[in-house]
C-alpha cells in the first residue's frame, strides 16, 4: 500500500510536456532489436541443425538462465521506472511489441526457410525452370558472368518433373539479347542454372541459359509500362550530358546510377566503368554517398511544393493532405525501389494524415509510427542497410539538430549554424551504421555535406522537372539535365577533393564491435559536452520562465555591434549637425 | 449568477447595475499577479515541466497485449497446422521409402500416388505443401535408396548413378554419346524410364535396343 502511493506520488510530481512525445521511441528500438534478435536466433538454430548438433544440457541451462535473467532485469527497470513516475506500463507495451516483432520476424524467416524453392537450392543446383514476376528494374549485373540482372518474384518452380508454388525472391542474371527482353511487371519462364547466392541479400540465384532460358508468359501492364516510358526518357536526355552528369543526374534524381542503366540503341558511347567505380569511391570516402540514393528530402520539396501552391489557392486543408499523398507516391513509384524511399514516403503520409485530421505533426512520433509499422509489415527491413542508414539520420536530426543550431547559433549566423547542425545531427547517427557496413571514418564528410548542401536541392528540383517533362519532350528535360548537371558538378569536384586524399579515410573497427565502440565514444564525448554546457551555461530554473535569457555571449555581441553601427550609419547626419 | 446575468445584459444602458458590479470582480480575481503564484513549489513544479513524455496508460498497455495474445494465438494455430502438414509428409514419404523397390521402374509412381492419397486427406490448403515433399521424396529418397540398396544379382548399369566410363564401357554407346546422356540426365533431373534415352540425339530405336539388356533405372 505505502509503495503504491509512493508510486502516485511520484507520477503526479512528474509533469510531461506533450508536445514533446517520446512514447513511442523505445518501443520502436525494442522492436528493431527484437527482430535483430529473432534474425539471429533463427539462424543459429539453423546453422546448428545443419551442423548436426543437438541441444544438449549445457545450452539448455544457459538459455534458461539468460532467460531468467532478463526477466529480473526487467523487472528492476519496470520497477525502477515507476519511482520515477513514468510508470510500469512503458515496459509492459515494450515487452508486448518485442514479443510481436519476434513472431513476425520468425514466420518470415520461416516461411522463406520453407519455401520450396529455398528447400530445392539447399539439396541441388542445377538446371531448373522458374516462373514469375520482375519486380524491379532490370540493372547492369553485379557477376561478372552475366550482363544484366533482375530481382524476381517466384510463382513457380519447375525441375522438369514436379512443378510447385512457391514465393521466393530469386535474382536472375542473363546475358545481352534476353536482357533487352526482360522488363518490370511482366511475367517470365526461366530456365537454367539455379543455385543458391553466392554474396547479396537476394537468396536465390538464376542465370538464364539456352536459346529459349528466357519465355514471356505475360505482358507488364500498363502502368508498368508508363513508368519505363518515363525513367528510360529521362536517362535518354541525360545521355547527351558530360561523363559526371550521365552518372550522377540519375542518380540524384531517381537513385538510379547512370552506370547501372543498361545500355540502349541510343546510347552511343558507354559510360566509363572505371570512372564510374572511383566517382562511387569517392563519393563514399567523402561521406557525400547519400546524394546518389533518394531519401527524405525529394518528397519534402515535393511536399513543400504541393503545400505553398495549395495555400496560394485557398485549398481546403483535406484537399491538400490528399493531393500531398498522391504527388508523394507518383514521385515514390518513379524512383529507384529502395528501403530508404519506403520509409521516407510512408513517415510523409503520416504527415498528410495530420494535416487531414488538423493536427500537428510531431516528426518523432512520425518516424517511430513509421517504423513500427514497417517493421511488423516486412521484418526483414530490420538488417537493410538502407532502412537503418534512413531512419537513423531523421533521428539523429530530429533529437539533436536543434539542440546543436542552438549552440552553433552563439557563433555563427542561423542558416550556416542550422545546416552544419543538421549534418552533425545526421552523421553522428549513422556513423554507427556506416562503419558496420566498412570499417573506415570519412574525415571530411561534415565540409564535405556543408559544402554541396547550397546546391543539392537546386540540382535536385531541376532533375525532377526533368524527369516531370521527360516523357513529353526529351529535348526540354535535356535543358533542364543540363541544368541540373552543373549541380552535380559541384558535388563531383568536391567528392573528387575531399574523398581522393590519402587522408580522406581513417580506418575503424569493423563489425557490430566497432560500430558499438563508436556509439560509445560518440555518446561520451556529446554527455562531456552537454555537462560543460550545463557548468558554464545559465541554470535549468530560468527555462522555466518564458523567454530566452540574455546573456553575454559571441552572436549577441556581434548583433549589437551590428545594429548600433546600422543606427550610427543611418543617423550620420545627425551626428554631424 | 448566469439567471442574473441575463438581465444584466437586457438592462445594460444603466452601468450601475449589482450584477455587472459583480462580473468585473470576479474577473479582476482571475488576471493580474497574485500571492500564490510566487510560492516555491509552482516554481519548482514549473521548472520540472517540459520532461519528455514516456507515460502510457493502462488502456496502451492492455492494448499491446491484446494484440500480442490474438498475433501469438493466431500464429500457434498456424505453426500446428503446418507442423501437422509435415508430420504427414514425413509419414507418406517413410511408406513411401518402405515401398519403393530398387530394381522395378513402378516404384516411383508407387510412391507419389501414396503421396497424392496423404495429400488429398488433408485440407486444401495444403495441397500445395504436400505436391512439394513430393517433389522432395522424389529428389531426396530416391537417389539415397537407389544407391545404398544396390542389388547385387543385377549386373546392368544405372542410369542415374553411372558415370562417364561406365557408360563408355557399355559397347555401342562411344564417348561422346556417354557425356550426352550425362548432359540429358543433368537436363531432366533423373532418368524414370530406359525408353528416354531416346531424347538423347545420338540415340536411336536401334541403338537403345542393342544397349536396353546393358542398362536400367
Amino acid at each position: 500500500m505505502g509503495r503504491k502511493t509512493g508510486a502516485r506520488r511520484a507520477r503526479e510530481s512528474r509533469v510531461e510536456c506533450g508536445s514533446r512525445d517520446r512514447r513511442l521511441l523505445p518501443v520502436a528500438i525494442t522492436l528493431w532489436a527484437a527482430c535483430l534478435f529473432a534474425r539471429f536466433l533463427f539462424d543459429a538454430l539453423v546453422a546448428s541443425t545443419m551442423g548436426g548438433v543437438t541441444l544438449d544440457g549445457a545450452t539448455i541451462v544457459i538459455s534458461v538462465a539468460a532467460a531468467a535473467a532478463i526477466g529480473i532485469a526487467i523487472w528492476l527497470l519496470s520497477t525502477r521506472l515507476a519511482r520515477i513516475g513514468i510508470g510500469r506500463e512503458i515496459v509492459m507495451v515494450c515487452v508486448m511489441t518485442a514479443l510481436l516483432g519476434m513472431i513476425a520476424t520468425w514466420s518470415v524467416k520461416a516461411i522463406a526457410w520453407h519455401d520450396p524453392a529455398a528447400a530445392k537450392a539447399r539439396e541441388t543446383s542445377g538446371y531448373m525452370h522458374i516462373e514469375g514476376t520482375v519486380i524491379e528494374p532490370v540493372q547492369v549485373s553485379s557477376n561478372r558472368e552475366a550482363d544484366c540482372q533482375a530481382e524476381m518474384r517466384l510463382q513457380a518452380i519447375d525441375d522438369g518433373i514436379i512443378r510447385v508454388g512457391s514465393h521466393a525472391r530469386v535474382r536472375v542474371f542473363a546475358l545481352d539479347d534476353d536482357c533487352t527482353r526482360i522488363h518490370r511487371g511482366a511475367v517470365y519462364r526461366v530456365s537454367g542454372a539455379f543455385g543458391e547466392a553466392r554474396f547479396g541479400s537476394t537468396p536465390l540465384w538464376m542465370s538464364v541459359q539456352g536459346e529459349d532460358g528466357l519465355r514471356l508468359l505475360q505482358e507488364q501492364p500498363w502502368p508498368e509500362r508508363c513508368r519505363e516510358h518515363v525513367q528510360e526518357s529521362f536517362f535518354r536526355a541525360t545521355s547527351g550530358l558530360s561523363e559526371q552528369g550521365r552518372v550522377l543526374v540519375p542518380g540524384l534524381t531517381m537513385g538510379f546510377l547512370g552506370q547501372d542503366h543498361l545500355p540502349s540503341a541510343y546510347d552511343a558511347r558507354p559510360i566509363n566503368d572505371t570512372y564510374a567505380t572511383q566517382l562511387e569511391e569517392r563519393f563514399r570516402a567523402a561521406g557525400i554517398m547519400h546524394l546518389m540514393a533518394v531519401s527524405g528530402g525529394h518528397f519534402v520539396i515535393i511536399a513543400g511544393l504541393v503545400r505553398r501552391a495549395c495555400a496560394r489557392l485557398l485549398v481546403p486543408r483535406r484537399i491538400v493532405a490528399i493531393l500531398w499523398v498522391v504527388s508523394t507516391a507518383v514521385l515514390a513509384a518513379l524512383m529507384a525501389p529502395g528501403d530508404s524511399v519506403s520509409r521516407a514516403l510512408v513517415m510523409g503520409w503520416i504527415g498528410a494524415a495530420a494535416l487531414y485530421l488538423g493536427r500537428r505533426t510531431q516528426a518523432l512520433s512520425a518516424l517511430c509510427v513509421t517504423v513500427i509499422v514497417m517493421l511488423l509489415g516486412d521484418p526483414s527491413l530490420a538488417w537493410s542497410y538502407g532502412f537503418a542508414l534512413s531512419s537513423a539520420a531523421v533521428l539523429g536530426i530530429v533529437m539533436m539538430s536543434e539542440p546543436i543550431a542552438e549552440v552553433m547559433a552563439l557563433l555563427l549566423p542561423d542558416r550556416l549554424a542550422d545546416a552544419l547542425a543538421m549534418t552533425l545531427a545526421a552523421q553522428t547517427a549513422t556513423l554507427p551504421i556506416q562503419v558496420m557496413m566498412e570499417p573506415q571514418l570519412p574525415v571530411w564528410s561534415i565540409p564535405a555535406n556543408l559544402l554541396v548542401a547550397p546546391v543539392v536541392d537546386f540540382a535536385t528540383i531541376m532533375g525532377l522537372a526533368g524527369l516531370a517533362v521527360a516523357w513529353m519532350n526529351v529535348e526540354m528535360a535535356s535543358m533542364l539535365a543540363w541544368v541540373a548537371s552543373w549541380g552535380t558538378r559541384v558535388m563531383e569536384r568536391v567528392a573528387m577533393w575531399l574523398g581522393g586524399g590519402d587522408h580522406a579515410v581513417v580506418p575503424w573497427a569493423g563489425g557490430v564491435g566497432g560500430a558499438l565502440l563508436l556509439a560509445g565514444v560518440e555518446a561520451a564525448s556529446s554527455s562531456a559536452v552537454i555537462a560543460i554546457a550545463r557548468m558554464l551555461g545559465p541554470s535549468q530554473a530560468v527555462h522555466a520562465l518564458p523567454g530566452i535569457p540574455f546573456t553575454a555571449n559571441p552572436r549577441n555581441r556581434i548583433r549589437i555591434w551590428w545594429d548600433d553601427t546600422i543606427r550610427m550609419i543611418r543617423h550620420l547626419d545627425q551626428y554631424l549637425d | 449568477m448566469t439567471t442574473d446575468a441575463t438581465p444584466a445584459y437586457q438592462s445594460h444602458p444603466s452601468p450601475d447595475d449589482d450584477s455587472t458590479i459583480e462580473r468585473s470582480e470576479s474577473l479582476s480575481r482571475l488576471t493580474g499577479v497574485n500571492g500564490a503564484d510566487t510560492s516555491v513549489d509552482e516554481f519548482e513544479r514549473r521548472a520540472r515541466h517540459g520532461k519528455p513524455r514516456l507515460r502510457f496508460t493502462a488502456t496502451h498497455a492492455l492494448a499491446a497485449i491484446l494484440i500480442m495474445t490474438f498475433v501469438t494465438c493466431m500464429s500457434l494455430t498456424l505453426l500446428i497446422q503446418q507442423s501437422i502438414n509435415y508430420a504427414a509428409i514425413d509419414g507418406a514419404r517413410h511408406t513411401q521409402e518402405q515401398t519403393a523397390d530398387p530394381g522395378s521402374s513402378d516404384a516411383d509412381e508407387d510412391g507419389s500416388d501414396s503421396n497424392g492419397q496423404t495429400g488429398s486427406d488433408d485440407a486444401d490448403k495444403t495441397a500445395d505443401d504436400v505436391e512439394t515433399s513430393t517433389e522432395a521424396g522424389d529428389g531426396t529418397s530416391e537417389p539415397q535408396s537407389a544407391p545404398t540398396v544396390p542389388d547385387p544379382a543385377d549386373p546392368r548399369l544405372d542410369l542415374n548413378t553411372a558415370t562417364l566410363e561406365q557408360l563408355d564401357a557399355i559397347p555401342g554407346i562411344g564417348p561422346v554419346t556417354a557425356q550426352k546422356i550425362l548432359d540429358h540426365r543433368q537436363r531432366i533431373g533423373r532418368f524414370t524410364s530406359v525408353d528416354q534415352l531416346l531424347d538423347v540425339s545420338g540415340i536411336g530405336a536401334k541403338t537403345l535396343e542393342k544397349i536396353r539388356p546393358k542398362v536400367r533405372v
